[in-house]
């Protein structure tokens, strides 16, 4: 790779992270925004992971989680995470040149994936005992308070609109960008 | 649209917690992370967490909100599991307190530690050839940081404009609007910072030494132990 290629690949990299951390301190004076996160996030790691040379990419993933961690905290940094691995798989799945109806079920399951593993993280971290919170998800379920078809439709919908969200902006954009250099 | 406020990175002081040898302090902090998230009771964590709230008040950190809040959570902590104790939300009170607790003390560490402190630390670790992209990018991002946030704070300004009344932040359609101007926006300005930097005789491959070495005090190491010690007896006393 010729110097210009890597410093531009490096420089678009620290702009890409600099308008995620943007995003999560965002949070900070805006909390609701941290729903919307969920799409916006995963799309500029995808652009970064999909854009860049995969060991700059690599690098300059591993440089916003630990800024991340040390700047906003534990919290954060594992959304962060979470943000990560969920545009990390839309970008390999585009360089894999897979359909966008093979895309959207992949990237559902890469969401729900990433959020249960950092949940069980965070819940192993803090220790707490499972045995109790299933026995308390199966006491809620036996009162009929919620229904469980009803609460899996729900997730799986907003999965798969958040999912369709991030496909269709990193399109949206990557056809912008392409647009800018052939002109 | 309320304005973006910048994120805190360093509080310049002239305390010793500043000027302690980075290592010891991330040895201090992790001693201190290990005992709060083994702390079985809430006697022992809110020990902890009052000696965390004194040190960040008397180094006088502007981290004001987050004693507050802490103050909030330990009460909650001190009602809460004393009534419903053993049971699940009562763990769940005693995790967020323990979650909290970590917080603050990355918070007091990256108030009073420079990000080239930690990266002396690490280059001896990092190979020559990953050390001059891997400050690169570092100082990069940390550099376009406050103007990325700009513009950012600009594209939500003229969406407000465009749709002539306040924006629904939960509105996909506004920030479908933003996250393309910005990104497009940014990639462009990413170009333009690469010309100028390569113009300035900007070589990433060329070898980089370190200007400076890391202080290495016996006092350090110390302070470090006194500290971690204080830390395991209060534990063990209230646990």
């Amino acid at each position: 790779m010729n110097d210009r290629r890597q410093v531009l690949a490096l420089t678009q990299a620290a702009f890409l992270n600099a308008l995620i951390l943007s995003f999560l301190s965002l949070q900070f004076v805006l909390p609701p925004i941290f729903i919307l996160l969920l799409w916006v996030l995963p799309t500029i790691f995808a652009l970064e992971v999909y854009n860049l040379p995969a060991k700059i990419a690599v690098l300059s993933n591993v440089i916003v989680l630990a800024i991340a961690f040390i700047l906003f905290g534990p919290t954060l940094g594992f959304w962060a995470l979470v943000y990560l691995l969920v545009g990390g798989g839309v970008a390999l799945q585009r360089q894999w040149h897979l359909p966008w109806v093979v895309r959207l079920p992949i990237t559902i399951v890469f969401l729900t994936l990433a959020l249960l593993g950092v949940t069980l993280a965070m819940g192993w971290v803090a220790q707490i005992n499972w045995t109790e919170a299933g026995n308390l998800i199966k006491s809620v379920g036996m009162q009929q308070l919620l229904s469980v078809p009803v609460i899996l439709l729900g997730l799986g919908g907003w999965a798969a609109i958040l999912s369709l969200s991030i496909d269709k902006t990193l399109s949206k954009v990557l056809e912008y960008l392409s647009a800018e250099v052939t002109k | 649209m309320k304005t973006i406020t910048p994120i805190f990175f360093y509080a310049p002081r002239r305390t010793f917690f500043h000027q302690i040898n980075v290592l010891m302090k991330l040895l201090l902090f992790l001693g201190y992370a290990l005992l709060a998230f083994s702390a079985r009771t809430t006697w022992a964590l809110a020990g902890l967490f009052l000696l965390i709230t004194a040190a960040i008040s008397s180094l006088r950190l502007p981290l004001r909100e987050y004693i507050l809040n802490g103050i909030l959570l330990l009460l909650i902590l001190w009602v809460g599991y004393s009534t419903i104790e053993k049971t699940l939300p009562g763990q769940l009170i005693l995790a967020a307190g323990k979650v909290w607790c970590l917080v603050m003390l990355v918070r007091l560490f990256g108030s009073t530690t420079k990000i080239e402190e930690i990266l002396l630390l690490l280059s001896p670790l990092i190979p020559q050839s990953a050390l001059g992209p891997l400050l690169y990018s570092i100082n990069t991002t940390l550099a376009v940081y406050p103007s990325v946030q700009y513009d950012l704070q600009r594209a939500i300004d003229a969406e407000t404009v465009r749709r002539g009344k306040k924006l629904n932040i939960l509105s996909l359609g506004s920030w479908f609007t933003i996250i393309i101007v910005v990104l497009v926006r940014i990639m462009k300005r990413a170009e333009r910072f690469t010309d100028s930097v390569l113009d300035r005789g900007y070589v990433p491959s060329q070898v980089l030494l370190p200007s400076q070495v890391l202080s290495r005090r016996w006092q350090d190491g110390i302070i470090a132990l006194a500290g971690i010690i204080s830390g395991v007896l209060l534990w063990l006393v209230l646990s």
